[in-house]
């Protein structure tokens, strides 16, 4: 898919990536629980699946402080009916009541994760589920396939895939959209005629027929695949485009590496969204967006 | 042989003990390394550790030869024998310069003494 | 040596000092008190891109005759210094009226002010070097003591061993040590295993601290062992000799002559430690990757994470230039003042 703004194309967009839910379907099926739609019944659900996987912590997202950390906020933020910035410009708004309530939602599901979690990212959360150390998680849907490669997984099989829960109930799943696409520079000393040859035939009608469970491809010929269908319901379901604004990307910094403060307990929500507000306003200011 | 002669008793059990945990904690996380660069990411983080596990050489031909790993490395090695030619031939002349003038010190100083 | 040649011996170091260290030094000062960024304008656009069209209203660079995007350059004096330190909010967090018990209230007074990035970082800074630099040298002599009763055949493995978290490199060195504490690794379960219970490492800035600090007592040992090492194989035999007939003890040997003769090479290691501290990037990076509660940074990382603003992170480059400065001081001094009672 041609990727352009106000007329100008910039970029071939080919595979989609999100968060979703993991769960462990041997499990889930011996408790009896059904697939949980919203954080609520993550939270009930955890509640009942505790020692099931030998922990007491049956739950796993990345939360390392920083990148991480920021984009769960931004998800949970946003599918809460939260907002970023006052539309239209780059005035922040995410220290409200929405983003308070939003950490609280944070804390409360970090209890059911490893005490470890602010320091562990989406390898390490994959590897949790794949040695069976967690019954259910939120993480990227790239990471499904390599949930049933016995070279890499403890649970070939078991675990299944589902839209991201919801914050609040029959709303969009609590997760951002994001598309990994191919750009050209001018200045590349190849030849570009070749360049944009060889990518298409990477992408050819071929390769995402019989690639189907390696990516989720952007083309209307990709074959759905046991990892992919979860992606294409979380997409019907609305969820929202990761942001893209440029101050975004001072915002989602400022995020990550403030909250964290909250969680760990050191001070109260507000504080921890209000320091990240101020360090925005400063970084924004320095670049001219403010 | 020690310079300095034969402590008593408790300082050698210390040294002795110290010096073997020491050499545990410094040779064992690479032991560990290399144990898991020749297993299966499924046995590798396995919970709990595994002592003994099967052997995949997969890895290795995974990161010389799909990953050009070795162009890393001759990277890497371009600069460190690069930086070890270039720096004391650049260095090596003011060396020679501070050692000569350093040589007429303890005459100075020794004069400067006299002096006062 | 002919004042003549003097000159031309030392041109070619003086040359690459000046081009390689003194003139990006005076760069980085003129970054210090400026700052540019590009002139936006929000533009209501069409955008298509996965998996929608949608309007929206997005800020874009204007452009100038030339189709380059604007850039303002200004000289901001000290702004710079003043938004990285942040001296309103400090004193407001420090001046603030407190309740409670004056441990709470202590606290509080510590707390605030740390949550200001750079203040934080400078919290952790002077705690790595004061922390490690004793137990290096500690250790290290302890080593060198050690291995210098070593005989034959064991001291080569010995000293080859010890060697090891020295020379290999630091991320890899710190990811040997991080894989060993995460969740359920030999670590954890050998500790575990000893009765200590579960042990997070890795749960918050306060508990990482420890494997931060104990990562770089491993990494610095070595160096500490090997310099001392050295130094003990250029003890004068004729000293210890005369100590012994003195009939002196072997602590009192220990005390005046040896560490007399290792006195130069404590400050030499002290020094070299204490420029290395403040350069300590790759264990933040691989144990953490990021602050968290109470803020576990490190000069070097927070200027790499200063919002890819070089204006800024060229403002904190000189703060920590003349932080570390403040720590050399003494040792300098007391290095000069023993140079020149010789």
């Amino acid at each position: 898919m041609l990727v352009d703004q106000g007329g100008w194309i910039y970029a071939i967009a080919f595979v989609t990536n999100l968060q979703h839910f993991f769960y462990r379907k041997d499990l889930f099926e011996q408790a009896g629980l059904g697939v949980p739609t919203t954080y609520a019944e993550v939270l009930a659900v955890a509640e009942r699946l505790r020692g099931a996987v030998g922990t007491e912590t049956p739950y796993g997202a990345a939360f390392k402080v920083g990148w991480d950390l920021g984009t769960e906020f931004t998800n949970l933020h946003l599918a809460a009916g939260g907002r970023l910035f006052e539309p239209g410009t780059a005035e922040p708004v995410f220290n409200g009541e929405t983003g308070a309530a939003t950490l609280e939602l944070m804390k409360r599901l970090l209890a059911h994760m490893s005490p470890n979690a602010p320091s562990l990212a989406t390898g390490d959360v994959t590897a949790a589920i794949q040695q069976g150390r967690i019954a259910m998680g939120t993480l990227w849907a790239s990471r499904a396939e390599a949930m049933d490669d016995p070279a890499v997984s403890e649970v070939v099989g078991e675990i299944g895939f589902a839209p991201a829960p919801a914050v609040l109930p029959g709303g969009p799943p609590a997760s951002t959209l994001f598309w990994d696409a191919f750009v050209v520079p001018k200045t590349t000393r190849a030849d570009r005629e070749t360049v944009f040859q060889e990518l298409m035939a990477g992408l050819s009608e071929e390769t995402v027929r019989t690639g189907g469970d390696l990516a989720d491809w952007i083309r209307s010929a990709a074959v759905p695949s046991r990892c992919s269908e979860a992606v294409a319901a979380s997409i019907r379901a609305e969820t929202p485009s990761f942001p893209t604004q440029p101050f975004f990307a001072l915002a989602h910094g400022v995020i990550g590496r403030n909250i964290g403060d909250f969680l760990a307990g050191g001070e109260s929500a507000k504080k921890s969204l209000d320091d990240a507000v101020a360090d925005y306003r400063k970084a924004a200011e320095e670049q001219g967006f403010l | 042989m020690s310079p300095l002669g034969r402590p008593p008793a408790s300082v050698r059990a210390i040294l002795v003990g110290g010096l073997l945990v020491w050499l545990v904690l410094a040779g064992f996380p690479f032991l560990w390394m290399a144990a898991i660069s020749l297993r299966q990411p499924v046995d590798a983080f396995a919970v709990p550790p595994k002592l003994l596990a099967p052997v995949t050489l997969a890895h290795y031909a995974q990161i010389w030869l799909a990953d050009r790993f070795w162009l890393e490395f001759l990277n890497s090695a371009i600069v460190t024998v690069g930086s070890l030619g270039v720096s004391p031939a650049s260095r090596s002349p003011a060396t020679t310069a501070g050692s000569a003038s350093g040589s007429c010190s303890p005459t100075t100083s020794s004069r400067s003494r006299a002096g006062s | 040596m002919p004042t003549r040649t003097f000159p031309g011996f030392v041109a070619p170091s003086l040359a690459a000092m000046v081009l390689l260290i003194a003139l990006p030094l005076l760069g980085v000062g003129w970054l210090a008190f400026h700052n540019a960024y590009l002139v936006m304008e929000v533009v209501e656009v069409e955008t298509r891109s996965p998996p929608e069209v949608k309007v929206e209203r997005v800020p874009r660079a204007v452009l100038d005759a030339e189709g380059r995007p604007l850039r303002v350059w200004e000289r901001v004096g000290g702004r710079n210094f003043v938004n990285i330190t942040d001296p309103e909010r400090a004193w407001a967090a420090l001046s603030a009226p407190r309740t409670g018990s004056l441990g709470e209230r202590l606290r509080a007074v510590w707390a605030e002010p740390i949550a200001i990035d750079f203040w934080g970082a400078l919290e952790f800074t002077p705690l790595y070097v004061l922390a490690t630099t004793p137990a290096i040298l500690l250790l290290g002599l302890g080593l060198a003591l050690a291995v210098d009763r070593t005989a034959g055949l064991l001291e080569g493995p010995s000293i080859f061993l010890s060697l090891l978290p020295f020379i290999v490199t630091p991320v890899v060195g710190a990811l040997s040590i991080k894989w060993l504490f995460l969740d359920d690794a030999v670590a954890s379960v050998a500790l575990e295993a000893a009765g200590l219970g579960k042990i997070y490492f890795l749960k918050n800035a306060l508990a990482l601290r420890l494997p931060i600090l104990l990562y770089g007592i491993w990494h610095a040992a070595p160096f500490a062992f090997v310099v001392f090492h050295a130094g003990l194989q250029t003890l004068p035999k004729e000293s210890i000799e005369a100590a012994l007939v003195d009939g002196a003890s072997w602590g009192q040997r220990l005390r005046h002559v040896v560490l007399a003769h290792l006195a130069p090479l404590v400050t030499f290691v002290t020094l070299i430690h204490v420029m290395d501290a403040y350069r300590v990037l790759e264990p933040i990076l691989v144990f953490s990757g990021g602050h968290l509660a109470d803020s576990l940074q490190h000069l070097t990382y927070y200027i790499l994470n200063t919002e890819q603003n070089y204006f800024t992170a060229s403002a904190s480059a000189l703060s920590t230039i003349a932080g570390v400065l403040v720590l050399l001081v003494p040792i300098l001094v007391r290095a000069w003042r023993a140079e020149a009672s010789r």
